[in-house]
């Protein structure tokens, strides 16, 4: 605690000084945005942002080796200046998260930058007031670097790595999605954020979308309400034929189960044309009056209305549709040099090919199972493994505090 | 196994605890009544983790998609905050509202049992998803824990003499609770690249849990700084609650948070 007393006593400003600086960056922070009528800031690409990297970089080493006795480098690297930094900054991200961020033509909204906030002037301002504190503190603590410093070193050098590198690092990083037809050619046209297209260097093909669906559960609903009831904590019941439950009064057995049927002129068959539906044959006996009900129903699809068993009394049996268990699209990549792979690319398992992770996106819902478009997302983001190291060091550093803390004992 | 079940495992964990809680607290220092205390606390633990247990068997997927589903997690990880804090720091009235809150939560349950689907979305399958939710209930259970200790703080420094080892106990939990919203912070950023493409889109949840992580921070450096001031960290620990309370389910009624992939729906 002597020490910083001591850094307290050596430095100029104090939390008052500190936060009416923060506030003063934010400020003309927003003055910029407003005379710049809130066209927001444009995320360097490479090399500027690199050249930007390097240049903080060297004034921060410049500044701690030639400067550090110097109470304006002082005063940054001090704890009020850091919790003002992080608090203006969380206020910035406190607007963020009430007001929706949706570009507008024009409004106050538009002009001052809060409805961009991520890519506004205050945003940067303060971004860069934090990293220059944070850059300065790893440093002071940091050099020469002790064995008992690690768990600092770790959270502080690993924010500021994490910091910079997401956000100068958004200016190289590329999303685009391609939509791919069953049996259609080849195609590289990516479709980038804003519509425009974006010419892959690679290829893709789609050969099958293919999704696995859970089995539909059944459910009684009331009629007038419109809504499923349920007795409280049982759970809806995926079926199957054969299988058999109580549910709230009525005990209620699959005869018959088809999870993908067309409706006949006699009753339902089994078939795998694109709209069809799941339906079920159920045998229902009422608890308590002992009535019995038996009939078919249908969870209906783009085509076939559905079909639900009426057991009197405005209560109805019915089948929810089923939903989806897993997607997936077989597909071939090729490269500009004419290296093919064929790959299944399915949700949380995304590829690399080339640079670029590929991801299962998305498909044609209305059509869900006989969807013939697959929407793959395209990924290249080249500033990853700095971000990814920067969040190891965060990793690391939080396993450092869980298991040292401060261990505090009660007295 | 299933929740209709449920009524007798809540029960018999609550009974345990119950006479655990009143074990450890008798007058007098007998140790044996501590250790016998300490075990029907452990054998509480032990019951609700077996209803956990069989009823992820049962669902054939981690129950843990549901605001009912991470209350029971929060049952089951409160005690144990309270047990680690008993052996480690040895205070024993926090144990003892670890285990009342814990039961609060299990009556929750009890009285308020929600639909429990089997089925569990796509992108919900993946090995990052138990580590990123157990991790933060396990968090909120401490730094809830923490705001609490803050609320007995501030208490005592408007009407009664203020105590030194109430604003260490809260640093304590903070410094474990914030470590752990550093770990699921993270391993949702890690899991968000593998499905959905990037691992930040300042969807309204990251946004309100990185306030949640940055509130935390000002509190720790302020600590580190002033370690002697206590009404202002006291008050801030009050006020990072809110903003974590905010971020767990009061998102779903913020007008920014309409399209987010972790509104849960009931």
């Amino acid at each position: 605690m002597g020490s910083r007393d001591k850094q307290k006593a050596n430095t100029p400003w104090g939390y008052s000084e500190s936060f009416f600086a923060a506030f003063e960056i934010m400020i003309i922070g927003f003055i910029v945005e407003i005379f710049l009528k809130g066209r927001g800031v444009k995320t360097p690409h490479f090399p500027n942002n690199m050249l930007l990297v390097l240049v903080l970089t060297i004034i921060l080493v410049i500044a701690h080796f030639r400067f550090r006795h110097k109470s304006l480098v002082k005063w940054l690297s001090s704890v009020p200046c850091s919790v003002s930094a992080i608090s203006v900054y969380a206020l910035l991200i406190l607007l963020l998260g009430f007001i929706p961020q949706q570009e507008e033509k024009a409004g106050w909204l538009q002009i001052t930058g809060l409805n961009h906030l991520k890519n506004s002037w205050p945003f940067l301002f303060i971004q860069f007031y934090l990293l220059i504190s944070l850059g300065l503190v790893v440093l002071r603590r940091g050099i020469p670097f002790r064995v008992k410093n690690l768990g600092f070193f770790l959270n502080h050098l690993g924010l500021w790595i994490t910091l910079l590198a997401a956000g100068l690092g958004s200016g190289d990083l590329k999303r685009v999605t391609i939509d791919l037809y069953e049996n259609r050619n080849f195609s590289n046209i990516g479709i980038l954020a804003d519509q425009s297209r974006y010419i892959l260097p690679f290829n893709m093909k789609l050969l099958d979308f293919n999704m696995t669906l859970y089995n539909p559960k059944i459910a009684v609903a009331d009629r007038s309400r419109g809504e499923i009831l349920q007795k409280h904590g049982e759970t809806l019941p995926l079926i199957s034929t054969g299988f058999e439950t109580k549910l709230i009064d009525w005990n209620v057995r699959v005869t018959d189960y088809i999870p993908f049927a067309v409706k006949t002129d006699s009753g339902y068959r089994q078939s795998d044309q694109p709209g069809s539906m799941s339906v079920a044959y159920l045998e229902t006996r009422n608890l308590i009056s002992g009535d019995t009900v038996s009939g078919w129903v249908a969870s209906g699809s783009l085509i076939f209305e559905p079909r639900y068993l009426d057991l009197g009394r405005s209560r109805l049996l019915i089948l929810t549709e089923p939903e989806p268990r897993k997607f997936e699209s077989l597909m071939v990549l090729k490269d500009a040099r004419g290296i093919a792979d064929t790959i299944k690319l399915e949700v949380n398992k995304p590829y690399r090919f080339r640079g670029w992770k590929l991801y299962q996106f998305s498909y044609d819902t209305p059509m869900g199972k006989y969807s013939t478009l697959s929407v793959i997302e395209a990924v290249k983001d080249p500033w990853l493994p700095l971000v990814y190291t920067g969040i190891l060091m965060l990793l690391g550093g939080a396993v450092y505090l869980f298991w040292l803390g401060r261990g505090i004992r009660s007295e | 196994m299933n929740w209709t079940n449920f009524p007798f495992f809540a029960i018999t964990t609550s009974l345990l605890w119950i006479v655990g809680i009143i074990m450890m607290n008798f007058p007098g220092k007998r140790k044996s009544f501590v250790l016998a205390g300490n075990i029907l606390i452990l054998a509480g633990l032990a019951v609700l983790i077996s209803f956990l247990t069989l009823l992820w068997v049962n669902l054939n997927r981690p129950p843990l998609s549901t605001l009912g589903e991470t209350r029971l997690w929060y049952s089951v990880f409160l005690p144990l905050v309270g047990i680690i804090t008993f052996f480690r720091w040895g205070y024993k009235w926090f144990i003892t509202y670890a285990l009342l809150l814990a039961i609060l939560f299990l009556g929750i349950n009890y009285l308020h049992p929600e639909t429990y689907e089997k089925t569990l979305m796509p992108a919900l399958q993946s090995p990052w998803f138990v580590p990123h939710v157990i991790v933060y209930i396990f968090s909120y259970a401490l730094l809830a824990a923490s705001s609490l200790v803050a609320v007995k703080g501030l208490y005592e420094l408007y009407f009664r003499e203020s105590d030194v080892n109430t604003l260490h106990l809260a640093d304590n939990l903070v410094y474990v609770g914030f470590s752990f919203l550093t770990l699921g912070l993270l391993f949702g950023a890690l899991w968000a690249k593998e499905a959905w493409g990037h691992y930040w889109t300042w969807d309204p949840k990251e946004t309100w849990a990185f306030l949640t992580w940055l509130a935390y921070l000002v509190y720790l450096h302020f600590r580190t700084f002033q370690p002697k001031k206590t009404k202002a960290p006291l008050w801030m620990l009050s006020l990072a609650f809110i903003v974590l309370l905010i971020c767990w389910f009061g998102i779903n009624y913020l007008p920014s948070a309409q399209n987010s992939v972790h509104v849960y729906s009931r």
